[in-house]
């Protein structure tokens, strides 16, 4: 996949595949926080590269920001509330096979999809799409509420790398709608979650399994 | 036209919206005959020569609302609506026992029953047809469904529901299909293009057709939901849904089979004339071994319709084999017998509710020597068993001897196939024959004849006048068209000919008021004579037997020896033992069950206590639609653990969905 | 800036602010009274004097889909909102479940109010959206106001039913919003107004396929989740059947609604791009899967809202099938079911909301019987939605549903035929349950009496469904066929 001109953006997208899988392997909560803000990094970094200038420079702060610092930092606090630092059943077992699957799926389909795009473009789409496929496998593996939360967070990573790879920068009102979503999305799940609290519902996933048929 | 048309429409519907809001139902009765009137004129008048072409507007853009007259139409409006009338007049007085919920739902719903049946035979394209075929089957779905909370009532409209929107689909994916091929909605384009279409595509269609014609029309092995559904309806509706909604869909078999498919292989009559065999047997078999009345009159609706398939089959492939002739008599057979068909099953059902209403109820083994203590009734129902029965002079004999005739010709000018075919058809139309005549002997014998079995038919007394003179008018129809055959065979061999596009074969069937002669050597009746015959023979009985009683003694009367027992009204012979013969000859049809339990004190020769139950095995519903439905259900089982409630499996579903679509969509 | 448009759509969620400052429940009911009548005077207004109008610079804009769009919401908009009220008298005067857990009284129905006309207000602008951008904005607003919605009894399956129409909700769309940057990106850039339905489907004919593909490809999953295309489809029955009944009503009529025609819009930029067959084959085939797999579900079902909201499930399919058809006459009827089955659904949803409190056997249905001489209202409402459903003339969707089903055996004889098929049984499940429900037995219990409030609720809707899907006048078949036209032609009114 790596072609010359795109190098160093390359290996870079490499990366963050790579971190995408890790995600998906690693157990313990903190490790896979940890591994998240360093997926955030190496977006900003890749901000920094694909769009030269000041707008690059702001993306990345403010990718270091909210992604690198903010949000490890609540999930952290939220996986210490709960207790599920160290929870055994994070995952799935198999989550890695079906990574590496997906992997090896996209990378083959994917070429007829990236036709008629600029090496760099194809490249950073390709790698969008895998880390938002492999963030999508993260929800599927993950049994804990916060497992699931971190591989949302992944999808949203990926989303990221296209807009800032494609576009250099989506209209500003566009980003703000997506970003109010956001917060609304975390203000709506937090408002669940203390629903969940106060019924003693279980953190676990699968446990949630009242409504069926 | 148009105002008859409108005035019809109106008046139906006035009926609908007196019988929702008015206390007294005298008005709504009064706006249906009114609407009967109105639509039987214009059918009338069409037959006359009249033409009535009009679009309705209703519906989005490419459709339409097209009603006409062409002269198959207008027979079975005037069928409709003179049988319609007779039963509104006889459900006016009917429902007068009603609670009053019930009789304002079918004061409601009877009218619009009628009115959308007319449509059905009114309309000339694709969404008036189909529209007015669901409303005849919705209202008479609620009609049915008038005593709903019996469960069982719920499941027997249920069936009926499904089977009859199954019925519906068939024909909306046939009509849909012609739809296509012809890109037009409309049936006299249709009968203009159909010929030209592939041969599959038209075998298709036709298969489509007779499916869903044929559920409405109930033939087997589509007839399940017909003695489920027939008995619970009220007693005016049960004769109506078997005399008129029947006729409806034959009016439809032969509106699409003849005139918009035109002669289609050999197999289509084939097909066809295999059905009328299976229905007729089978349905006067099962009607033998019933006895509940309304159940039984039900089955022999399936016999009928078998009985008129027949006469279709044979034309079907009377056309196909270039004998229009024989064609032409057999049409004119279908035909003739389905107006019998609406007169004399109207007129039993129009007697089985005037027997529920006297308060005897519907099984036979508890009536009894009705006949003296409801002469009318009993009258009727007795001129009407004899016509169903096939007997001269009366109208059942005329277009059985039709179709006798068209099958043995059949026999006569076809190849040996055919030959085969015919002469095991003619033995089925014999078998059912001979069976219904047993069958209406059981009827007479054990509901009119003989002693009250019970109190409440020793109370019975005769219903009011307007609800016996309908069933007495129809009793009376079905005398005259025996009498007089040529008055109804000699325009239904025009009518037939016309649908046939044999018009020049006309000439040669003669036929005058009185005698009807077949255009081939030796083929003539005229019930007249056997009329004429019988009734000699009668009078020199009476007038024997006459003179007989005044030489003999008076009879003495005593008590007869019952080995010792007590004798009681219900130790006459009951029409389950009159059955048995039957069961035992046709066991292997019926599969009856039966168990006997004996109660006896000290020795097995003093019983104190006999319980039999006998009954026989619903062959269809076990063997055919049981599978089907416990497959279904098996299936959707199954399928239900898609949604087993585990939210990673549905982002699962997202997952693989996507990675599939990158994968082989290209 | 102030436009009739963007009117239409702030005056819900001024609405909704106003709710909560209410201090009693009778300035509720005035003011909400007020304010969808207003509503609904406007968006006439809107439908039949400014056709084609834009609003909001440009981000708005009332052509002919978004004109039926429009017409739909508003009207089952405003409906929900007056169900609302009796839903909450019901509620709070028999204690419900409700009751128990949060604790009843104004505060409570004032903030459902405040959620409702925001997620109405959401749903407007989702409809009027003229731009992908905003389109995608209000889709995910939607999410968040009627999750809260869902989950808004707090009782433990609720709760359940929001967590996972949140989740899968929100990954649906952050799929969907790959599809908008990829466009963005492929348009060339320039700001929102490159992601305006009009110029993206100039802009598209110089789209490479491989990307526009990929475009669609995300789109009809993300976009498809939110529209309950099986088979991503599995928040529906859930949410549908745990959120109160009024809004089960705007998210079943409406809402899915709403999220296929952006589905389509997009199907028809992509279609400038790769050619029709791609994006509506695709469409197509989501279509006759939906029908498939709500299927078992509508055969074996044990709770009414749910069998309705599978029933949705292959309402939608069938939609889907009709636009996927992409041929005149089956888009039109597409667009006519979407009409029909808003009014259709929206009238059982709310029979059945009221049978839940009056009845008091919950929904089940296995405890439903003889509602025909106990609540003949509500019963004669079921039997009527359920009858319109299944296709049945003469009731309103006879035609839609002909119309499709002709374009679906035109296309393939054979899928036409299946499809019959499945809809037959269907109808088969359908009327097993409804028909026991209405009639068998009566149980014990007492007899409800039809209010004039409750025959105008289930009523209006019902008596729209046969004007608008049976008799079909001028008007209203003018503007089916014009946003058929808009669909298949591409071309703007």
């Amino acid at each position: 996949m790596t072609v010359p001109e795109t190098g160093l953006l390359g290996g870079l997208a490499d990366l963050l595949v790579v971190l995408s899988l890790g995600l998906l392997v690693v157990r313990p909560a903190l490790w896979s926080i940890g591994l998240l803000a360093a997926q955030a990094a190496v977006l900003a970094v890749i901000a920094v590269v694909a769009a030269p200038g000041a707008g690059g420079w702001v993306a990345a702060g403010v990718i270091l920001l909210t992604k690198v610092v903010g949000i490890p930092l609540v999930l952290q606090w939220v996986a210490r509330r709960t207790g599920s630092e160290n929870a055994v059943d994070w995952s799935a077992p198999w989550a890695w096979l079906v990574g590496a699957g997906i992997v090896l799926v996209v990378r083959l389909a994917l070429p007829t999809f990236t036709a008629g795009l600029n090496p760099q473009h194809a490249v950073l789409l390709g790698t969008a799409v895998l880390v938002l496929l492999l963030g999508l496998a993260g929800m599927v593996s993950g049994k804990l509420l916060l497992a699931q939360a971190v591989h949302l967070v992944v999808i949203e990573n990926g989303l990221y790398c296209a807009g800032l790879a494609l576009t250099g920068g989506l209209p500003a009102a566009l980003d703000l709608g997506a970003a109010v979503d956001l917060l609304l999305v975390i203000f709506v799940l937090a408002w669940l979650s203390h629903h969940v609290h106060r019924l003693q519902l279980p953190l676990h996933v699968d446990e949630l399994r009242r409504l069926r048929g | 036209m148009i105002w008859l048309l409108l005035s019809g429409l109106g008046a139906y519907g006035l009926a609908a919206l007196c019988g929702a809001c008015l206390r007294n139902g005298r008005l709504a009765t009064l706006a249906a005959l009114a609407g009967g009137a109105a639509f039987a004129a214009l059918a009338v008048l069409a037959l006359l020569g009249a033409r009535l072409d009009v679009r309705l507007p209703l519906g989005p853009p490419p459709f339409a609302l097209r009603l006409w007259t062409p002269p198959l139409s207008a027979l079975f409006v005037l069928l409709i609506s003179g049988v319609g009338i007779l039963a509104s007049v006889y459900g006016g007085a009917y429902v007068a026992h009603f609670a009053e919920q019930k009789r304002r739902a079918v004061l409601t719903l009877t009218p619009l029953f009628l009115l959308s049946m007319t449509l059905v035979t009114l309309a000339a394209d694709l969404a008036a047809f189909l529209i007015a075929w669901e409303a005849m089957s919705l209202t008479s779905y609620a009609l049915v469904m008038t005593d709903g909370e019996r469960p069982e009532v719920v499941r027997a409209g249920y069936v009926y529901l499904v089977m009859t929107h199954v019925g519906a689909v068939c024909l909306l994916a046939a009509f849909l299909l012609l739809t296509g091929a012809t890109g037009s909605m409309d049936f006299t384009i249709w009968a203009g293009a159909a010929s030209a279409l592939a041969p599959g595509l038209r075998s298709a269609i036709f298969v489509l057709v007779l499916l869903g014609f044929g559920s409405k029309a109930a033939l087997v092995p589509l007839h399940v939901w017909l003695p489920r559904a027939h008995p619970v309806a009220p007693s005016h509706v049960s004769g109506l849904m078997s005399g008129v909604m029947l006729k409806v869909a034959v009016y439809g078999l032969i509106l699409v089979g003849f005139t918009v498919l035109g002669p289609g292989p050999l197999w289509w009559g084939l097909l066809v004339l295999a059905l009328g065999v299976l229905s007729s047997v089978l349905g006067v078999l099962y009607a033998l071994a019933e006895h509940d009345l309304k159940r039984l009159l039900a089955y022999h609706s399936v016999e009928n319709v078998g009985i008129i398939a027949m006469g279709l089959g044979v034309a079907l492939i009377g056309q196909r084999a270039h004998l229009p002739l024989l064609a032409v008599v057999a049409l004119t057979a279908a035909l003739y017998h389905t107006v019998n068909h609406a007169l004399f099953k109207t007129a039993l059902f129009l007697d089985a509710g005037s027997v529920q209403y006297a308060g005897v109820g519907r099984n036979l083994d508890r009536m009894g020597g009705l006949l003296a203590r409801m002469p009318w009734t009993g009258v009727s129902l007795l001129v009407a068993a004899a016509s169903i029965s096939g007997l001269p002079p009366f109208n059942g004999f005329v277009s059985e001897w039709l179709t006798y005739q068209s099958l043995v010709r059949l026999g006569a000018r076809g190849g040996p196939l055919l030959a085969l075919c015919a002469f095991a058809g003619v033995l089925a139309l014999a078998l059912t024959g001979g069976l219904a005549a047993a069958c209406f002997v059981k009827v007479s014998g054990v509901g009119l004849l003989g002693r009250p079995r019970t109190e409440h038919a020793t109370r019975a007394r005769e219903v009011p006048p307007a609800m016996y003179v309908p069933a007495l008018v129809l009793a009376g129809l079905c005398l005259g068209l025996g009498l007089l055959p040529g008055v109804l065979a000699a325009p239904f061999a025009a009518l037939a000919s016309g649908v046939l596009h044999a018009g020049s074969v006309l000439p040669q069937t003669a036929t005058g008021a009185v005698l009807v002669t077949l255009p081939w050597g030796g083929a003539r009746i005229g019930p007249g004579a056997f009329a004429a015959f019988a009734l000699a023979v009668a009078a020199t009985a009476a007038l024997a037997s006459a003179a007989g009683r005044r030489v003999r003694p008076a009879a003495e009367v005593r008590a007869p020896w019952a080995c010792g027992g007590e004798i009681g009204l219900l130790s006459q012979y009951s029409a389950t033992a009159y059955a048995k013969p039957f069961r035992q000859v046709f066991g292997l049809i019926y599969r009856p069950v039966r168990s006997v339990q004996v109660e006896s004190a000290v020795h097995p020769f003093f019983r104190t206590r006999v319980e039999y139950q006998g009954e026989i095995t619903p062959v269809f519903d076990r063997y055919v639609y049981g599978p089907v439905l416990t497959g279904v259900l098996a299936l959707a089982r199954y399928g239900r653990q898609l949604q087993s409630g585990s939210l990673r499996l549905y982002l699962g579903y997202i997952l693989v969905t996507l990675v599939l679509l990158l994968t082989f969509v290209r | 800036m102030v436009d009739t448009l963007s009117l239409i759509c702030v005056l819900p969620f001024a609405c909704g602010v106003a709710a909560l400052l209410c201090r009693r429940a009778g300035d509720l009911r005035w003011m909400l009274g007020i304010g969808s009548g207003t509503g609904v005077l406007l968006a006439a207004v809107a439908c039949v004097g400014l056709p084609g109008a834009v609003g909001l610079g440009g981000l708005l804009r009332l052509d002919a889909l978004a004109r039926v769009l429009l017409a739909v919401v508003v009207v089952v908009g405003a409906l929900s909102t007056a169900e609302s009220f009796s839903h909450w008298r019901d509620e709070l005067a028999r204690g419900g479940a409700t009751a128990a857990l949060v604790g009843h009284g104004l505060p409570h129905v004032r903030a459902y109010f405040f959620w409702q006309q925001a997620f109405l207000g959401s749903l407007l602008l989702a409809a009027l959206s003229g731009n992908l951008g905003l389109s995608w904005v209000a889709i995910e607003l939607t999410t968040i106001t009627s999750a809260v919605l869902v989950g808004f009894s707090g009782g433990a399956r609720a709760v359940e039913a929001a967590w996972k129409y949140v989740v899968l909700c929100s990954v649906g769309l952050a799929l969907a919003l790959l599809t908008v940057i990829l466009l963005y990106a492929l348009s060339g850039g320039g700001g929102l107004h490159s992601l305006e339905w009009n110029s993206l489907r100039v802009a598209a004919a110089t789209f490479p396929t491989g990307p526009a593909k990929l475009a669609y490809l995300f789109a009809l999953v993300g976009f498809g989740t939110k529209s309950g295309l099986a088979p991503l489809h599995a928040w529906l029955p859930d949410a549908h059947s745990e959120a109160p009944a009024p809004v089960s009503a705007l998210l079943s009529g409406v809402l899915l609604a709403i999220v296929l025609c952006t589905l389509v819009r997009v199907a028809g930029v992509t279609a400038v791009a790769t050619g029709p067959a791609f994006p509506y084959h695709l469409l197509l085939g989501a279509g006759l899967v939906s029908v498939a797999v709500a299927t078992p579900f509508l055969v074996l079902q044990d709770d009414l809202k749910r069998l309705l909201a599978y029933s949705s499930i292959e309402q939608i399919g069938l939609m889907a099938i009709g636009f996927g058809l992409h041929a005149p006459l089956a888009v039109a009827g597409a667009v006519l079911q979407l009409v029909v089955h808003a009014l259709t659904k929206s009238g059982l949803f709310f029979a059945a909301g009221r049978l839940v409190h009056e009845m008091g056997g919950g929904q089940r249905l296995a405890r439903l019987r003889g509602l025909g001489r106990r609540a003949p209202l509500l019963g004669a409402a079921l039997l009527f939605g359920v009858f319109t459903l299944g296709g049945v003339p003469p009731f309103g969707m006879f035609f839609s549903e002909v119309a499709i089903v002709q374009g679906a055996i035109g296309a393939s004889a054979g899928a036409g035929l299946l499809l019959l098929l499945m809809l037959s049984v269907i109808f088969a499940g359908l009327t097993f349950y409804v028909g026991r429900a209405v009639f068998g037995a009566r149980r014990q219990g007492p007899h409800v009496h039809a209010t004039a409030t409750g025959l105008a609720i289930l009523g209006l809707p019902a008596a729209l469904s046969v004007v608008v899907g049976l008799w079909t006048p001028g008007v209203v078949a003018h503007a089916v066929s014009a946003a058929a036209a808009l669909v298949v032609g591409g071309h703007a009114l």
